[in-house]
């Protein structure tokens, strides 16, 4: 049999297509396709030394393999040089873009309220660069501004918005291109001062471990971002790589600078960068997830006042905090906080599928598009596996693990958010439901005065408009009548969520609010997070980081006391 | 038109080619060559001119495209060294000077390759000694984790580099006489017929013996072009693909082997599937390739403007991302298709080759050129795991380069005789007739 000439190149291109196709999608296809492919292409080979080789003399057909795979290579290059090139461009640990313009001179980088948070200065004669860049505020903007280093690559808006800071000299450097571009950020100055002040200890002054975002609800902007530990970027812009790398060894004397694991490193942007049990502030989730998709409403049913939940068949049990009695309908539930309410919701209404697809609409289990490399971005996290289907509760689904799932519905077990994520659950419950997506950036500066703003862009439905008017509602009853008393501020309408999440025997401190003039739309939300507090009586987000909510409302209002 | 001619216009083109690059990288905003290298360039440039006269006189029918490419691949090598280490690159034209007096020599000895064929088991033992060279102490010594040095002095050697020329000449004269054999079907297995074993005794001895003494080196790159080559000789001398498919599942089952009781197997793999999950370690050097391949896109960065020497070993192994770099898309392009036409001319040399050893030397040589390109251009681009060989012709390397020169001189040593032979046999057949 002689296959015809067009078969046989279609042969060949399939082949081609083939190892493509690996190449491409081998790690999103499942090992029985992959399989298939490989065994398809082996069958093509075979195919064509049995149909069209045996009439070819061997040297033709060594050759015509040996085409073959210069063709594989021209289609490779492609991928590399041209198709793909921006993604490998991007891959963390590629300094070429950086280097290329370190020593450039770059625009100016203001806070909304004007002040100069980065900038060039030119660099004296004697140095091996024009240009020098300038960080006033050390550590203050080290996770959100970041830092330009011949070293260690750019981080944070420096990286992110490289080609609009740096003027465009042309691929070659030999073009004298337009001038750079000034960038205005979201980020309020003196509000991210108070940030920095309100995480320290209010007793002894100390700092204390944690983080602290603000944003405004309806557009997404970042008033403040702020986390501790920080760094003073300014040794890694150094000109010189010793001044940098020595800077690298005191801020982490004991680190690869390779994999650098979050915990602990002042280099770890942990308000975006790392995750931790919400603990109780989840619960607007379930609450969100039981107005969204049961017929639970806020003030119907009225759920028992009990000490703790019980499953049915014998499972551990999920207790109120202090053991105390605790019931009634979510409003209250949701205002005093009660575990035991939330786990039977979690249990025996919502579900897992429910209550999953209800953390994914929150933004957990998905990098938030904050503007910074995506790379310094951790998603948080909602655990999606809760075992078989095992039989009838009291008229319920009942799961292998539905004590786990309980577990999730108070912020505990695998549930782990950012600080950025859980502000954007209560911005999301301000903004009637829709989250936006959240900037760092506000927009280029025209002029000394003018702004050309980035159009505001939602995220996700976190949940219906109705629902999140309840939510709001509660998270205010939180606050008149509920855990979250320290944030009541004369004038102001504020929502809150506290959480105490615990941590072996400490306690994480979490508060999620936020607050607008009487009667009007909330313009800020806020994620605080005091980590690793020593687990005493007492000892609660409402408490440790109500206050901290408070101040930067306070501050944002001019209302200082 | 003659070939020399053609070769001569060609050279001329190549000269001018290498030079428009030399002058551009010199001019570059990072590079700088220094003024001291220009000699050297010239005096490369006036070597391949002086060997066009040699060939003129010495293999005046030989294919006349095969040498002009060879100096294209040569110069450009020679340009972008000069660029990426001026001091390495004194040492190339040193390189290469040595690689055409061989040239010169082989084709100056050797009137009739047929005459080699009465050594065969000579030229083995030479091959395998040459091999196991490296691993006698005192002499051998290790570079970058593989052991295939000698050092004599104060240069370094790779004896392997000739032994794989010594070898494939082994292996067509013995498959040239012992083809017939091979391709009986001595024993029927179903469908399968497979020739008498005894035949097979010599070549498997002679290949699994470079195999083990490769894998012993660490030389994996080596050892899978010994093994294609083997396997491509064998196929074009009997026309079995049996031969083919058997290699490639020991080959397949060598791999897996290798993979699970070497340590640095494993972790080439590895940083194969996922070259960025450890970009400052052990995928560094794979990492730094993309990186500049991004970096050069369709056009390049301009020859003398990226930075391709943050790539390790961007000189011999990795010379390829570095002409991706800063020639961008179109000119890596054109490096492959410099190498397919040089595949092309080999394998046309083949086709009109007078008997059967020249043929299936011939094929060998010139497949195996094309294949190790493939192979190291295939690593750095990831098609497939990489393996440390050079690119020939254009890569950093002394043993590599003038082992790949007397291969050009077998080349057109075979192309002009058998123009030579068949004109003989015009001028009998016409002697007959009449």
């Amino acid at each position: 049999m002689i296959l015809p000439r067009p078969a046989r190149y279609l042969l060949l291109a399939l082949l081609a297509v083939g190892f493509f196709v690996l190449i491409e999608f081998h790690s999103s296809l499942s090992s029985t396709v992959i399989g298939l492919i490989i065994v398809g292409m082996l069958a093509i080979v075979i195919g064509l030394f049995y149909f069209v080789g045996r009439e070819m003399s061997p040297l033709h057909n060594v050759t015509a393999v040996l085409l073959l795979g210069f063709f594989i290579l021209f289609l490779q290059l492609n991928r590399i040089q041209v198709l793909q090139a921006s993604e490998v461009q991007a891959v963390p640990g590629n300094n070429r873009q950086t280097e290329r313009v370190f020593g450039d001179e770059r625009g100016e980088i203001l806070s909304s309220d004007g002040v100069v948070v980065a900038f060039s200065e030119p660099a004296t004669e004697s140095e091996t660069f024009d240009f020098r860049r300038v960080y006033p505020h050390g550590e203050l903007y080290a996770h959100t501004v970041g830092y330009v280093s011949l070293t260690f690559g750019s981080e944070g808006i420096e990286q992110s918005y490289q080609d609009a800071l740096v003027a465009d000299t042309g691929e070659l450097g030999l073009v004298s291109g337009g001038e750079p571009t000034d960038l205005v950020l979201g980020i309020n100055h003196e509000l991210q001062l108070a940030a920095r002040e309100a995480l320290k200890d209010p007793e002894t002054g100390a700092d204390r471990n944690g983080s602290v975002v603000a944003l405004d609800p309806r557009t997404g902007e970042i008033r403040a971002l702020w986390s501790y530990p920080s760094f003073d970027p300014q040794p890694l812009a150094s000109l010189s790589s010793r001044e940098a790398l020595d800077a690298v060894a005191e801020i982490e004397p004991s680190t690869d600078l390779g994999g650098i694991q979050c915990l602990d490193t002042p280099r770890c942007p942990k308000a975006y960068g790392d995750r931790q049990s919400p603990g109780s502030t989840f619960k607007v989730v379930v609450g969100g997830a039981a107005l969204d998709s049961t017929p639970i409403e806020l003030d119907s049913p009225v759920f028992p006042s009990v000490e703790a939940f019980n499953l049915p068949d014998g499972g551990a049990t999920i207790s109120n905090y202090n053991n105390a009695n605790c019931g009634g309908p979510l409003l209250v539930l949701i205002a005093r906080s009660c575990n035991a309410g939330f786990a039977q919701i979690a249990i025996e209404d919502v579900g897992p599928d429910q209550l999953i697809a209800q953390a994914e609409r929150f933004g957990f289990n998905t990098k938030i598009p904050l503007d910074v490399p995506e790379s310094d971005v951790v998603a948080s996290n909602f655990p999606t596996d809760f075992g078989e289907f095992r039989g009838d509760g009291r008229g319920f689904d009942l799961f292998d693990k539905s004590n786990d799932l309980g577990q999730t519905a108070i912020g505990q077990f695998e549930v782990q958010a950012t600080p950025l994520n859980m502000a954007l659950v209560a911005a999301g419950i301000a903004n009637e439901g829709t989250i936006m997506v959240p900037r760092i950036v506000a927009g280029e500066a025209v002029d000394d005065t003018t702004l050309d703003p980035f159009e505001p862009q939602e995220w996700r439905d976190a949940t219906t408009r109705a629902s999140a008017n309840d939510l709001r509602d509660a998270m205010f009853e939180v606050v008149r009548n509920g855990t979250g008393t320290n944030l009541q501020i004369e004038g102001l309408d504020v929502g809150a969520k506290t959480g105490t999440a615990d941590v072996g025997d400490d306690v994480h401190a979490w508060v999620i609010s936020f607050a607008g003039p009487v009667n009007a739309d909330p313009e800020l939300a806020v994620a605080v997070l005091v980590e690793r507090q020593q687990g005493e009586a007492g000892i609660t987000g409402g408490r440790v980081a109500a206050p901290i909510a408070r101040e930067l409302f306070e501050n944002f209002y001019g209302l200082d006391s | 038109m003659k070939p020399r001619n053609i070769e001569f216009g060609l050279l001329i083109l190549a000269a001018v080619i290498a030079s428009a690059g030399y002058y551009l990288a010199s001019l570059g905003a990072t590079a700088e060559i220094p003024v001291d290298v220009l000699p050297f360039f010239l005096v490369v440039l006036v070597l391949f001119f002086v060997t066009h006269l040699f060939i003129r006189f010495a293999l005046p029918f030989a294919d006349g495209l095969i040498f002009p490419l060879v100096a294209l691949l040569n110069g450009l090598g020679f340009m972008m060294i000069s660029r990426l280490d001026p001091d390495l690159a004194i040492f190339q034209a040193a390189w290469t000077f040595l690689g055409l007096i061989a040239f010169v020599g082989f084709v100056t000895i050797i009137s009739d390759l047929k005459a080699l064929e009465p050594y065969r088991y000579t030229l083995a033992a030479v091959g395998v000694a040459a091999l196991l060279l490296p691993l006698v102490p005192g002499l051998g010594a290790e570079i970058n984790g593989a052991r295939i040095w000698v050092r004599i002095g104060p240069a370094s050697i790779q004896p392997g580099e000739i032994a794989k020329v010594i070898l494939a000449t082994f292996f067509a004269s013995y498959l040239a006489e012992k083809k017939d054999l091979l391709s009986l079907k001595a024993h029927q297995f179903g469908p399968i017929g497979l020739p008498a074993f005894k035949y097979f005794g010599p070549l498997l001895f002679a290949w699994g013996l470079t195999l083990v003494v490769m894998v012993q080196q660490r030389d994996l790159g080596t050892s899978l072009l010994f093994f294609t080559l083997f396997l491509v000789m064998v196929y074009v001398a009997t026309g079995r693909s049996i031969y083919v498919f058997s290699g490639l599942s020991l080959f397949l089952g060598g791999g897996f082997l290798a993979w699970l009781s070497f340590g640095h197997v494993r972790v080439r793999v590895a940083t194969w599937l996922d070259p960025f999950a450890d970009v400052s370690n052990t995928g560094h050097q794979i990492s730094q390739a993309q990186f500049a391949l991004a970096d050069g896109g369709l056009t390049g960065t301009g020859l003398g403007l990226g930075t391709p020497n943050k790539i390790p070993v961007v000189e011999s192994d990795m010379i390829f991302a570095a002409f991706g770099e800063e020639l961008g898309l179109l000119g890596a392009t054109s490096i492959l298709v410099i190498f397919l036409l040089f595949v092309s001319s080999g394998v046309r040399i083949a086709l009109s080759a007078g008997s059967e050893f020249e043929r299936l030397l011939s094929t060998g040589l010139v497949l195996l050129l094309g294949f190790q390109a493939f192979v190291i251009i295939g690593g750095t681009l990831r098609v497939l795991p990489l393996t440390g060989v050079t690119l020939p012709f254009v890569s950093y390397g002394g043993s590599s380069l003038i082992s790949n020169y007397v291969i050009l001189a077998i080349l057109m040593r075979i192309s002009h005789n058998s123009v030579v032979a068949a004109a003989d046999e015009l001028i009998a057949s016409s002697d007959d007739s009449s």
